[in-house]
């Protein structure tokens, strides 16, 4: 109950897509979004301003997902340092986030453009795994059918290109 | 009569040459007068008895007296002529008026005494005249002396004054102009700097630009090389964005880095091979930044690994070539050509050699991070790490069983020992007490200690590691089974905040007394099959805040009720008993 309290209290922010719609969320859900922490840092809103803040690259239905994504993830811890020397790993993906990203690749590129732009690192690790685990893996073929992307090389040009790339094929 | 008038004639003419004395006397007297008159009278009268005549005439003078007498007195009236018969030439003036003026000059002066008197006189005057010029002329020369000596004095001074004037303005102007000079000094140094300063920017900006361009150059050359074609870099850009519409050529290069940067070189090479555009953005420089061979070991041939490290060269920052087993020494020649290299993975490389470790040490300066572990590289190689590899913090010796003491001496007295943050000397049992504690007491910043799997590592040596290290965060104490809760004491301090062990059967509650008081800023803690702990533990640690990452697996001991009873849970925090390194562990409590 002293929770709900603490939620109660907090003040929401109204966030204005590129098309106009209004969203009210939390405000410490809103601030994951280094974009609009600065911006509100910056402006040094008050809380109680009901002017919307403008978000001209982000359009209703993908702010929509961002939102979905902050709001389940307004617990996390900060995320830390990435470290260089660090493996990277694309199977460390939670189940949630998972489901979450099981959407068209349109808007998945869309959700990668909306997180640089609202800077939300996270939500931008777990799309780009995403996108890197659709390439992983996949023959070329396989990736083309993917990307619906057309061979350019000539017949040359693609006997020279396998030739260079066909050590990783061989089992 | 005749000579008394020649004398008298005679007498006048001389009358001025006479004796002032008897000229007097004839004036008085009227002689002249007397003898005029009588003479006129007997020239008229001519009396008979002119003696008779003269001697009446003389006495009626004397009656009379001699006073009113005149020429014609002795002349009766009617015979008195108009003029006295003497009124002739020559004699008229002898008796007559000449007579009368005869007696005025009688006292003038004679012309030789009036040449005196003026011979005199003009002496005299000369004289005065000449005594007064020459007063006046000397008066005149001691006024011409003073005045010229009061003009020279009256020039001294005011050349003196002038001077004093004129140095007065030169000194205030010499030190105006020396306060100018002092800021204009400064000015002209200010601007030299900055010139310089620009001259040296100007000049590193050119040759930076320079670099630029023939990096670029030599990028596109690589990648029309690597293409195998003749054609343009234009061409090619022209035909693969006309034709590169799919989502990962349209966002940006940095977005598409951050999504490929996932891949493995595998996946990197098939993708290559999807199209053009695909293969440029398969081959920017930040991708090659990076290079993780032992993702793609199995595939990894000695050419291709030679052929990536080649593309890469000083672009190369971080190289994994973990279990990569049977690398030739040219791979790892190769390495060292890449001299920006700072991490270097190359664990459970067993083709490693020391030879190799050297090649790789001199050619890359610049490196930060060593995994040597799991190789049979020997003492020598430590001694070459030491020499070249002044800057190497993280250093990982795991499992390298041909190390001896003597390796870990060589570490000591390497220069850069004192920069080094990470040590793993995991397994490494044949090292004696004594090497570890002399290596750790040069190693003051050291941050992360791994000593897994040291079964044989005494209480005693960990507590004097301890006492020299007193700003280790990390300890991995794995299978370290003799060491006991006092060593516990002696590594639990502020600075700890992640303690790993597990296998020990000596430690007992008190260990996590110690941690629970002294290490307020633990948050990770894996104490795994351990059998004398038991819920006492946990509530020893219950205090403990900040705490994340909790496992106590195989801890057989322990109890639902301790377990629910003592950590707070906060709401980040992860308490998993599952995630026990040991394949073996099974879970027990949660």
């Amino acid at each position: 109950s002293q929770l709900s309290n603490q939620r109660a209290a907090m003040p929401n922010i109204k966030l204005q897509s590129s098309d106009n719609e209004i969203f009210e969320v939390e405000l410490e859900i809103a601030k994951q979004s280094n974009t609009i922490k600065t911006m509100l840092e910056d402006l040094s809103v008050s809380d109680d301003s009901d002017d919307p803040v403008p978000l001209p690259n982000v359009n209703a239905a993908i702010l929509k997902k961002v939102i979905a994504w902050c709001t389940h993830h307004k617990d996390d811890p900060p995320p830390v340092e990435e470290d260089e020397y660090k493996e990277r790993r694309t199977d460390d993906i939670p189940t949630w986030d998972l489901e979450f990203m099981k959407v068209d690749q349109g808007t998945l590129f869309e959700i990668i453009l909306a997180s640089n732009y609202l800077d939300i690192k996270g939500l931008l690790d777990v799309a780009c795994k995403t996108v890197a685990n659709m390439i992983k893996g996949k023959s070329p073929e396989e990736i083309r059918k993917t990307f619906n992307i057309k061979c350019d090389f000539t017949a040359e040009e693609l006997e020279q290109v396998r030739k260079e790339n066909e050590w990783c094929e061989e089992k | 009569l005749l000579l008394l008038l020649l004398w008298l004639f005679v007498a006048r003419m001389d009358l001025r040459q006479l004796d002032p004395e008897l000229r007097r006397y004839l004036r008085v007297t009227r002689l002249p007068e007397v003898y005029e008159a009588l003479l006129a009278g007997l020239a008229i009268m001519q009396p008979i008895n002119p003696c008779k005549w003269i001697a009446e005439k003389l006495f009626y003078l004397q009656e009379v007296g001699i006073s009113q007498i005149d020429w014609d007195s002795f002349i009766d009236e009617e015979m008195k002529p108009k003029e006295s018969p003497f009124a002739i030439k020559g004699v008229t003036g002898l008796f007559g008026g000449d007579m009368g003026q005869f007696g005025k000059d009688i006292d003038a002066p004679s012309p030789e005494m009036i040449s005196r008197a003026y011979q005199h006189y003009n002496r005299k005057s000369f004289r005065r005249h000449f005594d007064s010029w020459l007063q006046f002329h000397l008066y005149r020369r001691r006024r011409l002396v003073e005045k010229r000596r009061i003009l020279a004095k009256a020039d001294g001074h005011f050349f003196q004054t002038k001077v004093g004037q004129i140095f007065g303005t030169w000194l205030e102007w010499t030190r105006f102009r020396k306060g100018r000079q002092a800021m204009a000094y400064q000015i002209l140094q200010r601007v030299l700097h900055v010139s310089v300063v620009r001259v040296m920017f100007k000049a590193w900006h050119g040759v930076s630009l320079e670099a630029r361009k023939t990096r670029e150059y030599f990028e596109r050359e690589l990648r029309r090389l690597e293409r195998g074609d003749n054609v343009t870099e234009d061409e090619v850009l022209s035909k693969s964005t006309g034709e590169a519409r799919d989502d990962l050529s349209l966002v940006s290069e940095s977005l598409r880095q951050q999504i490929l940067r996932h891949l493995s070189l595998a996946d990197m090479s098939r993708a290559a091979c999807v199209c053009r555009a695909w293969k440029a953005h398969t081959q920017s420089s930040e991708l090659l930044h990076k290079l993780d061979f032992g993702q793609v070991r199995q595939h990894l041939t000695p050419l291709v690994a030679k052929k990536f490290l080649a593309q890469s060269g000083p672009m190369l920052g971080h190289l994994s070539l973990a279990g990569c087993r049977d690398l030739p020494l040219e791979v790892f020649q190769c390495i060292g050509a890449c001299r920006n290299l700072q991490d270097v993975n190359l664990s459970e490389c067993a083709s490693l050699t020391d030879d190799a470790v050297g090649q790789i040490v001199q050619g890359c300066p610049l490196l930060i991070y060593v995994n040597l572990s799991f190789t049979g590289i020997s003492d020598n190689s430590l001694r070459l790490v030491a020499k070249h590899a002044e800057n190497v913090r993280f250093l990982s010796l795991a499992s390298c069983q041909q190390l001896s003491d003597r390796g870990l001496q060589f570490l000591a007295q390497g220069q850069g020992v004192h920069k080094l943050e990470l040590l793993d000397l995991s397994e490494g049992v044949q090292f004696s007490s004594d090497a570890i504690v002399h290596l750790a007491s040069k190693c003051h910043k050291i941050k992360h200690l791994m000593f897994n799997d040291m079964y044989n590592m005494q209480s005693a040596c960990l507590m004097e590691v301890a006492s020299h290290c007193p700003s280790v965060e990390h300890y991995e104490l794995f299978g370290c089974s003799s060491l006991t809760d006092d060593s516990f004491r002696a590594i639990s301090n502020r600075s700890l905040r992640v303690l790993k062990l597990d296998k020990n059967d000596i430690i007992t509650d008190a260990a996590f007394g110690h941690l629970g008081r002294r290490c307020p800023e633990l948050h990770q803690l894996c104490v795994a099959d351990c059998v004398r702990v038991t819920d006492q533990a946990l509530k020893a640690i219950g205090q403990l805040r900040y705490i994340r990452v909790l496992n106590l697996a195989d801890c057989v001991r322990l109890s639902d009720a301790g377990a629910r009873a003592s950590p707070r849970r906060r709401s980040p925090s992860r308490c998993a008993s599952s995630t026990s390194p040991t394949p073996s562990a099974s879970p027990t409590t949660e």
